[in-house]
């Protein structure tokens, strides 16, 4: 690594999923703090403008208003991209949905729903960023927001956790088949982040709940920005020799 | 209407359609619970095309409320 500052994103193109809010709309402001030149994704136009316009220098960046459960769409969005802004050095996929149910209620249309939006659909988009016509020619890092319910178990998370657990596995094998290409295929796992994913948890409606879910946090609940930072980190030539693995930011949750 | 509903909570409770009956505290049937409360309103959501927060849903007392809520809906 011969970069004078390993952590920067300066002359880098990326794509952020779920930017319209919560750790997406982070992790594309705090890019673009670090010199990234961005590409919003998210189904809102107005929400993905307002994330814009929270970014360093907006005019640097682009939106795209897109349903990545449109599979159909989602290769002219990035060849889009591409076209704008250049190849492509990364990818965060944020988007996706959490619910807590019972097994009782885990219907096949449930568990389909599930996996179209937290696993088919940011695949999806991997499939098309990394195709050697749209991704950088000298590699690049591409990641998956998954979560510490990858690897641990709640109750009622059993619908949750199968799919980020299949995120967790799928980045090992796509680590691998990358590599010649020296692109970087990572995950990580937050706790519990204050975010309007969680605002809406039922862990959040009462008192007792919240109190019970932050002592499971030993340095508390976590912030949007604790897993931007992890992201420009694996974004960075500062990880150049970090493929395959899935990196915990969870406040201590899974250290006990 | 009333039937859709009480079948649907007895599948989201894991009981038998004919031990709910239309004046009972749907809070007090044994097998409820915080994470069946989701069921619950996975429920109201799915099959009825309800959606609502738990704030609203904590006033809903008894069977026949939740079959009043299906209904005006």
């Amino acid at each position: 690594m011969s970069s004078a500052l390993p952590f920067t994103l300066k002359g880098k193109t990326l794509i952020v999923t779920g930017a319209s809010s919560g750790i997406g709309r982070q992790c594309a402001i705090s890019c673009a703090l670090m010199g990234a030149s961005i590409a919003v994704f998210g189904r809102d136009e107005g929400r993905l403008n307002d994330t814009l316009q929270s970014m360093d220098d907006p005019e640097k960046h682009m939106s795209c208003a897109i349903d990545l459960l449109e599979y159909d769409m989602v290769g002219d969005a990035v060849r889009e991209v591409v076209r704008q802004k250049g190849r492509i050095d990364g990818l965060i996929n944020c988007a996706g949905i959490s619910t807590t149910l019972p097994l009782n209620s885990i219907t096949t249309q449930r568990i389909e729903h599930f996996l179209r939006t937290n696993v088919i659909a940011s695949m999806n988009i991997t499939r098309h960023a990394v195709k050697s016509a749209h991704f950088s020619l000298t590699g690049g890092s591409v990641i998956f927001i998954s979560s510490v319910m990858g690897v641990a178990g709640e109750n009622g998370k059993t619908l949750y956790s199968l799919t980020k657990g299949a995120l967790v596995a799928a980045v090992k094998s796509m680590a691998i088949e990358l590599a010649p290409r020296k692109i970087r295929v990572n995950a990580i796992s937050p706790g519990v982040v204050e975010s309007p994913m969680s605002r809406s948890a039922v862990y959040s409606r009462d008192a007792a709940s919240l109190n019970k879910i932050q002592s499971l946090h030993p340095l508390g609940l976590g912030k949007v920005d604790d897993v931007a930072n992890a992201c420009i980190f694996l974004l960075s030539d500062a990880s150049a020799w970090i493929t395959g693995i899935n990196l915990i930011v969870d406040g201590g949750y899974l250290a006990k | 209407m009333k039937d859709k509903l009480i079948s649907a909570l007895a599948e989201a409770l894991e009981m038998d359609s004919s031990q709910i009956k239309i004046e009972d505290n749907f809070r007090d049937y044994d097998s409820y619970s915080s994470l069946t409360e989701l069921s619950l309103l996975a429920m109201l959501d799915s099959d009825f095309g309800i959606e609502i927060e738990m704030k609203e849903f904590n006033n809903y007392k008894t069977v026949m409320d939740l079959v009043k809520l299906v209904e005006s809906r």
